[in-house]
């Protein structure tokens, strides 16, 4: 049987379905890696947030974060692992699949207040 | 999704989009170009072709100074070189094929600068008419292919040449600039 617009919601996985991790998700997919610097600048996030989240993402599997020095300042790196990949491009598509199910959707008639 | 699809082509093209890089590029085509319409104007600056090949030096000189500014003040985001490169092989190769057919069989209209126009337009009509600047710079090329059949003479298309391309390096600098600006900016304040 073929599974609900519903269903597909509650199947997608929370972790990656939050917006800033979404984003930190969508930007890292786009590239070999990222600094710090950047994933915040791009996602707006302040530093104690957007390391909450890479915290998460990190313990979840999704990305691998290498800490060094460049010269005396601490920099972080950030790339997605294997596994992360896999993941956001199944996020994708299934929010892709949830989009074109609810765009043949008929919209509710409107009701007139009494 | 709108917004992770500028997320994700400002990642992908964060280097292109670097924008200012390009602007000390635009100076030596700029100043040949002027010095091609009106010689005298610029009898005393260095547009000889030593002198181009110095400001051309200098210019990828602070092209890569501007690159440590955008490092400085957005990050470092590290592509997929084989993406790109493989984009480069392909687009060059189309354009002298392009440019070898010219020569096999002269067509009224430039064939390569035509497809420069489209791959021009290309860029700009992506990820939502993000880079939309671009759509000007192509209709100039297109333009400028139109000039032989318009009987323009060949020293003033060698001006508009130069013109053209020191004039397209400005607007996609300051262009791509303000893209990346606006959509870092964008993401801050929300």
């Amino acid at each position: 049987m073929k599974r609900q617009p519903f269903e597909e919601l509650s199947g997608l996985s929370r972790l990656i379905h939050d917006p800033s991790r979404l984003a930190i998700l969508t930007a890292l997919a786009a590239c070999r890696g990222a600094d710090f610097l950047f994933l915040q600048s791009l996602t707006g996030l302040t530093k104690g947030n957007l390391s909450g989240h890479l915290g998460k993402l990190e313990k979840g599997g999704m990305i691998e974060i290498t800490k060094s020095f460049k010269g005396k300042y601490p920099h972080t790196e950030i790339a997605l692992t294997p596994q992360g990949r896999d993941a956001i491009r199944r996020h994708w598509k299934q929010l892709e699949q949830l989009r074109r199910a609810v765009s043949k959707w008929s919209p509710a008639p409107q009701v007139k207040p009494a | 999704m709108d917004d992770l699809r500028r997320i994700h082509y400002v990642t992908e093209h964060y280097e292109q989009l670097q924008g200012l890089r390009l602007l000390p590029l635009s100076v030596p085509f700029l100043l040949s170009s002027v010095s091609r319409l009106a010689p005298s104007a610029l009898s005393t600056m260095p547009v000889s072709s030593t002198g181009r090949t110095v400001l051309v030096v200098l210019a990828l000189v602070a092209s890569t100074l501007v690159g440590r500014y955008y490092t400085r003040q957005f990050g470092q985001a590290h592509p997929f070189r084989w993406r790109s490169a493989l984009q480069i092989v392909a687009g060059t190769a189309a354009f002298f094929a392009l440019e070898w057919l010219q020569e096999l069989r002269p067509f009224p209209v430039p064939l390569p600068v035509l497809f420069v126009a489209v791959v021009l337009a290309r860029i700009g009509m992506a990820a939502g008419w993000l880079r939309s600047h671009y759509l000007w710079i192509a209709a100039a090329c297109a333009l400028f292919a139109l000039l032989p059949v318009l009987g323009v003479p060949l020293d003033i298309r060698a001006a508009a040449l130069d013109g053209l391309i020191g004039g397209g390096l400005a607007v996609a600098a300051i262009g791509d600039d303000r893209v990346l600006r606006r959509v870092m900016a964008e993401r801050s304040a929300s």
